[in-house]
């Protein structure tokens, strides 16, 4: 795609590639209604006694959840476990952060099953990204998907 | 069966050692616990909650657990008393 430069003279036509013939695509399972989820609502029905917050940072189903999920993605190419379709970045950790996630990969390794730090990371990431993505407002999906279409050459 | 019913599928993890401290005794219980979990459509678990009541509390009574948790939407439901039978 041509760059608009301060050189550019009027022969130069700035060409900015838009494909307006198509809508953009929002997909929505509407075919389920709505629900608001009130916690006292859900403890009434099962019967609960108490409820409360799972522990900041998840509880141990959703560490578990975390595990197993990285087991299925890092799938074993012969050496060390690779994520498919990965590809490597440069992203600023602070020790302490990297610290917690060599501790993870610890507690995860196994016989036959050992991923690298690295590669847990990438897994945490990759989890905590669609967990932010899920929670934002359809309008701003539509937006990114929206400015997506206009500036993509 | 049931979370599968509810969420198209489930995940059963291998058996983990845990321990539940029982307040009444004071002593420790060790046991080794499965975790299962599925995820799912909201509107589907609160149409299914009467059955996962009914699971729940069938399972606590017939194995004598002290108490029963289950987490959903990062909250977690614990029942100590149980429907009876």
């Amino acid at each position: 795609m041509p760059r608009h430069s301060p050189s550019a003279t009027k022969a130069e036509k700035l060409i900015v590639l838009t494909d307006d013939t198509v809508p953009p695509v929002i997909l929505i399972d509407d075919t389920l209604p709505p629900v608001d989820l009130d916690a006292g609502d859900i403890a009434q029905t099962l019967g609960a006694d108490h409820t409360k917050p799972a522990p900041k940072g998840g509880s141990p189903i959703t560490w578990y959840a975390v595990r197993e999920e990285a087991a299925r993605r890092l799938r074993s190419t012969g050496g060390r476990p690779g994520l498919p379709g990965g590809d490597l970045r440069k992203v600023a950790v602070t020790d302490e952060d990297w610290r917690m996630v060599r501790e993870l990969a610890d507690s995860i390794a196994e016989p036959g099953f050992r991923p690298s730090v690295g590669q847990v990371a990438g897994v945490l990431l990759s989890r905590a990204l669609h967990e932010a993505h899920r929670s934002l407002p359809k309008e701003a999906k539509a937006h990114a998907f929206d400015s997506r279409l206009h500036t993509k050459s | 069966m049931l979370l599968s019913n509810i969420g198209g599928g489930a995940t059963v993890l291998p058996p983990v050692d845990g321990a539940w401290f029982n307040p009444d005794t004071g002593r420790l219980i060790k046991e080794k616990i499965i975790l299962a979990y599925t995820y799912v459509q909201p509107s589907r678990f609160i149409g299914s909650l009467p059955r996962v009541r009914a699971f729940l509390h069938r399972m606590g009574r017939q194995t004598r657990q002290g108490e029963v948790v289950a987490e959903f939407n990062n909250r977690l439901y614990r029942i100590i008393t149980y429907d009876t039978a």
